[in-house]
């Protein structure tokens, strides 16, 4: 039993029986929360007097809709159009509403899978450090519209590019906590994102960095069915996948946690093959290109090093031959990071994945116990501001004197259990 | 026991979970208001004044405009479809689901074809058959858990094996079934539990922790062949009735092992409950558990299969041919109604809209021909049905 007061699923359910005694108003009120922590019935609309133009599904849509007030334009998307909106009935909670294109005369196969599994999964879903999906309901026009979180303050690509912000150690230890955290969530339910880099890491109000874009996602764990191996943007995909591995777990996922890490670090992205040239990526030449990046910045992948590789599907044989780089070598590269920091990108960025740290063990790694802790949440560099950071990141940096005592329960307040509070 | 936060975390929980009685009531519901509105549909139709569009639209605003609507008077008289009878046509839709999965090839694994049944269920606690027919929704929850599920099949391919069947068919009801799915799309099944299970069953069996069942009395073959007959049981009753929304996965392939085994099942709950901890706690928990699994194991045990019950079968062409007369006439066509919005959308010219409601009126006259109530019956493959 996870603990003495949690209900097993083996018991008769407490939602149900409060809805058994539950008055339809009261239930209707609860129908239309969407809380975690507050599990309800189903549309359990009130019998009396119900409009007859509509049915009970689109009545239950119409409210979800009605509480919402959709604003400007933000953005477009490859899928969607985003604006902003507010809840009506709290004007001050600002929400972002993503609305699908869709037309179904344009859609050869109905809904596009990536949608339908964005919305799959993030219906499932439930972390701080987690773009939370608010409601989803259909507009009359046959649209889909997704409720989410507001992000008014970009992205983390946008933030390591943007050369007026300064940021230190401590800020990238912070957000790494955030993105270990989300990805521990993910697999612990068996999910894998298969999509992480720096554009899909979206900075809250709060300062919290959130993992959003789910539409490559998918669970794991089930040996029988083959997953494809073309997922995660060129730059963060795996050696596996480029070796078009059918067969994989949440490896994947963390080698590109990996090179976002190293990225934070250098304000570049660490394997980066070329991609200007689009006929060369329409051939597959970025496959090449970038296991030829992975070659300079991590090592060549061999049976030495990675026993089983050369049986993977589209394993060839690498030009370059560079030994796996050693720790002087990650220590000049990423000085910031520190020898236990460098200790954890390795262990990131294994080539083997079965040699990779998992989520949990990156969550269990000495790095978040040693100097620096890990900036408070609301005091993260954000764009637009915050220019004095990069003192105050430097001079608590290495060589202060730090108590030993003071970090102790570090380790303890990235509980893995974020996920409910 | 297992799953316990996870579990309560996901829509199925959130969402999809009922009490006997809130299961009834909302389908209650469903069906009063579908039954209204079809008497509705018809009054209009009969009476054919076309200026009684206007009062519908005012209903949704003020509330006393409902008043008119309401007193559809009796003169009309279209006898509507009770509850019971929805569920049966529903699950008469299931069953097609179940057949679909095992025609198609290559054959759709039979945990997509099931989270296609739990669609189909889940659609009907807030949609009528007489408003959506079955056999209009039950192609698209297929082709819906495909793409879902991470089990890629063309449309086109889709369509091909599917005797009868336009894409259009397949994919203009994806809205409207994705609004009654309140746009959740995961389904946990009691099947991984169920794996799980067994081999942990054997596990304590083997370590000596089942009592009597061990391995010198051939526990292997015992917990293999409960195993065996909860999988099937897992494939047709949990599918058929309404587990899901009853009971949660853990709960459902316990049931499922103890209407193969009862003692198995016991033994191994309480060997499991007084390893984890040992107080009264522990022995009122197990009561409850053994009350609920059972009461769980009643329902899957109590379904027939329609196949080897000639009476209803002749029910469900009863239904069925009331279901014809019943139907809301303004629903009946989904591609068309689809069509229409699209044509809406691109610029809303009148005849654009006309053409594809005559186009599709078409179609349908031709599609008419060759179904029966029941709409196109699938194309024969050798092989299946059995498994
Ligand atoms: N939650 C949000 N808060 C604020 N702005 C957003 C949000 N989501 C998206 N946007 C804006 O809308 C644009 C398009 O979003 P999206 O459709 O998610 O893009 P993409 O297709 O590139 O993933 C983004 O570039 C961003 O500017």
């Amino acid at each position: 039993m996870a603990s003495s007061n949690g209900v097993s699923p083996l018991m008769p359910r407490s939602p149900s029986n409060i809805n058994a005694n539950m008055s339809p108003s009261r239930a209707k009120s609860l129908a239309m929360r969407k809380s975690i922590s507050k599990p309800q019935t189903a549309p359990t609309v009130q019998p009396q007097k119900p409009p007859p133009d509509f049915d009970m599904a689109e009545q239950v849509n119409e409210e979800i809709s009605n509480k919402y007030v959709k604003g400007k334009k933000l953005g477009e998307g490859t899928y969607a159009i985003v604006y902003k909106g507010h809840v009506r009935s709290d004007p001050h909670r600002i929400v972002a509403i993503k609305k699908f294109k869709v037309d179904p005369s344009q859609q050869r196969e109905g809904l596009n899978v990536d949608t339908i599994r964005e919305i799959k999964y993030l219906q499932e879903i439930s972390h701080p450090s987690i773009v939370a999906l608010l409601d989803v309901f259909s507009s009359k026009d046959q649209n889909i519209n997704m409720v989410i979180e507001y992000f008014p303050n970009g992205n983390l690509e946008e933030l390591i590019r943007d050369k007026t912000v300064s940021y230190g150690a401590a800020d990238v230890k912070a957000w790494m906590g955030m993105l270990c955290r989300a990805i521990y969530y993910c697999h612990s339910n068996f999910i894998l994102h298969r999509d992480i880099k720096p554009n899909n890491l979206l900075i809250a109000a709060d300062g919290e960095v959130k993992l959003a874009d789910f539409g490559l996602a998918r669970s794991f764990g089930d040996p029988r069915y083959q997953m494809t191996s073309a997922v995660i943007t060129l730059w963060y995909r795996p050696p596996e996948l480029l070796f078009g591995a059918r067969q994989y777990g949440g490896a994947v996922d963390i080698w590109s946690i990996g090179m976002v890490f190293a990225e934070l670090l250098i304000r570049r992205p660490y394997a980066a093959a070329d991609v200007a040239n689009q006929e060369v990526l329409a051939t597959g030449g970025g496959t090449v290109a970038q296991l030829d990046k992975i070659c300079e910045a991590v090592g060549t992948p061999s049976e030495e090093n990675w026993p089983g590789v050369s049986k993977l599907r589209d394993y060839f044989e690498l030009e370059k031959k560079i030994p796996v780089r050693d720790k002087p070598f990650y220590m000049q590269m990423f000085p910031t990071a520190g020898s236990v920091g460098v200790d954890l990108l390795m262990a990131m960025l294994k080539l083997d994945p079965r040699k990779r740290v998992t989520a949990q063990g990156a969550l269990e790694h000495e790095w978040w116990t040693v100097d620096p802790r890990p900036t408070e949440k609301e005091h993260l560099p954000k764009q637009g501001g915050g220019a004095s950071k990069m003192a105050a990141a430097e001079a608590a940096a290495p060589g202060a004197v730090t108590d030993e005592n003071k970090f102790k329960g570090v380790a303890k307040k990235l509980d893995f259990g974020a996920s409910r509070k | 026991m297992i799953e316990d936060d996870v579990y309560r975390a996901s829509s199925q929980y959130r969402y999809w979970s009922y009490t006997k009685e809130s299961l009834a009531r909302i389908r209650q519901n469903t069906n009063d208001l579908a039954s209204e509105r079809v008497r509705a549909a018809f009054h209009r139709a009969h009476t054919a004044h076309p200026a009684h569009s206007s009062n519908s639209h005012n209903a949704v605003s003020a509330g006393d405009a409902d008043a008119d609507a309401m007193e559809i008077d009796v003169d009309v008289d279209v006898e509507t479809l009770t509850v019971d009878e929805e569920l049966k046509i529903v699950e008469w839709g299931c069953s097609k689901i179940m057949e679909m999965g095992e025609a198609m090839n290559p054959r759709i694994p039979s945990h997509i074809v099931a989270t296609a049944i739990q669609y189909l269920r889940r659609f009907y606690l807030t949609n009528s058959p007489m408003t959506y027919h079955p056999k209009q929704i039950m192609t698209c929850a297929l082709y819906l858990a495909t793409k879902a599920d991470h089990f890629y099949i063309s449309l086109a391919k889709f369509v091909a094996e599917l005797a009868n069947l336009s894409e259009d068919d397949v994919k203009a009801p994806e809205f409207l079934l994705l609004q009654g799915l309140r746009f959740t799309l995961d389904v946990r099944h009691p099947m991984k539990g169920l794996a799980g299970g067994h081999i942990e069953m054997n596990v304590m069996a083997d370590e000596g922790r089942l009592g009597d069942i061990s391995k010198a009395t051939g526990s292997a073959k015992r917990i293999g062949t409960a195993a065996d007959h909860a999988k099937r049981l897992l494939a047709t009753a949990a599918q058929m009735t309404d587990a899901y929304f009853l009971y949660t996965p853990s709960q459902i392939w316990l049931a499922a092992m103890m209407v193969a085994d009862r003692e198995l099942v016991q033994i191994y709950l309480h060997n499991k409950l007084s390893e984890l901890s040992s107080n009264e706690a522990t022995t009122s928990l197990q009561q409850k558990l053994m009350s609920t699994i059972s009461a769980c194991a009643s329902l899957l045990e109590s379904y027939r299969s329609p196949k080897d019950d000639a009476s209803q079968r002749k029910e469900i062409k009863r239904i069925g041919k009331k279901l014809t007369v019943c139907q809301n006439p303004e629903k009946m066509d989904i591609v068309a109604v689809a069509r229409a919005k699209a044509a809406e959308k691109r610029g809303g010219k009148d005849s654009d809209v006309g053409k594809a409601l005559k186009k599709r009126k078409l179609e349908r006259d031709m599609m008419d021909k060759d179904g029966d109530v029941f709409g196109p019956d699938l194309r024969n493959v050798p092989g299946s049905g059995e498994d």
